[in-house]
């Protein structure tokens, strides 16, 4: 183990805060899909986004949480995180292009 | 618990520089992380900017105005999803192999399309101003 002192620009913390950060931007983006406005997407379509949403900030958060083992860990057992990444980058990728698909079809 | 002091050594071809043989310095994995992770957010503002153009500026220029902006918002945060996991992949892969780091596509491609974006917004805005 090694002590948060040495480590320079504390990476371990500042990766482990930019997984919190970013599943707060998917759940504030479902909550912005669910203000209600004249001209919004159908009810289902508005809700269904929301869902994906809720789903794809799950993933972010036990990715991150699976992820957080980095505060501990001693640098030559430090991997990278490709179950993480995989499983955020894809589920990422499906909500952009059911947004896309939301907006060429009730957009 | 014989397992867990025997080195981890199942996905050991990742996380070593292949020519010195040394372990990779853990700070550009995190750092790799970390940059996969803000195109992330990037893709979450523009998916954001794209459901606002659409819901919640219905006065914005025409109809096809705001349909073709939302669309390009849309677009570009497919291409940040996407383009973010692919580099991720391959910075990890040069970082490992020893090899430089090659300028990527996606900044470019982002900010030409909200430079576009931006200039077709500014034109209907100054439009309905002056007009």
């Amino acid at each position: 183990m090694r002590s948060r002192a040495l480590d320079p620009g504390l990476q371990r913390e500042r990766t482990t805060l930019a997984w919190t950060r970013t599943t707060l931007g998917i759940i504030g983006n479902g909550v912005l899909v669910l203000v209600r406005h004249e001209r919004a997407f159908p009810l289902g379509v508005s809700a269904a986004l929301a869902c994906m949403c809720l789903v794809v900030a799950g993933v972010a958060l036990v990715a991150g949480l699976r992820r957080s083992h980095i505060e501990q860990q001693a640098d030559e057992r430090l991997r990278a995180a490709i179950v993480p990444v995989l499983a955020l980058g894809s589920s990422m990728l499906i909500l952009a292009s059911a947004v896309l698909a939301a907006i060429v079809v009730y957009g | 618990m014989t397992e867990e002091q025997s080195p981890r050594n199942d996905d050991a071809g990742a996380d070593f520089d292949s020519l010195t043989g040394a372990p990779l310095d853990y700070r550009f994995t995190l750092a790799n992380e970390r940059t996969f992770l803000a195109w992330m957010r990037t893709c979450l503002a523009l998916m954001a900017a794209a459901v606002a153009v659409i819901q919640f500026a219905p006065d914005l220029g025409s109809d096809e105005f705001r349909e073709l902006s939302g669309l390009l918002f849309a677009l570009l945060a497919v291409a940040a999803a996407a383009g973010g996991l692919v580099r991720w992949l391959l910075v990890q892969r040069a970082m490992s192999a020893g090899h430089h780091l090659k300028r990527g596509l996606l900044p470019v491609v982002v900010a030409v399309g909200l430079v576009l974006v931006g200039l077709a917004l500014a034109a209907v805005l100054s439009g309905e101003l002056l007009g």
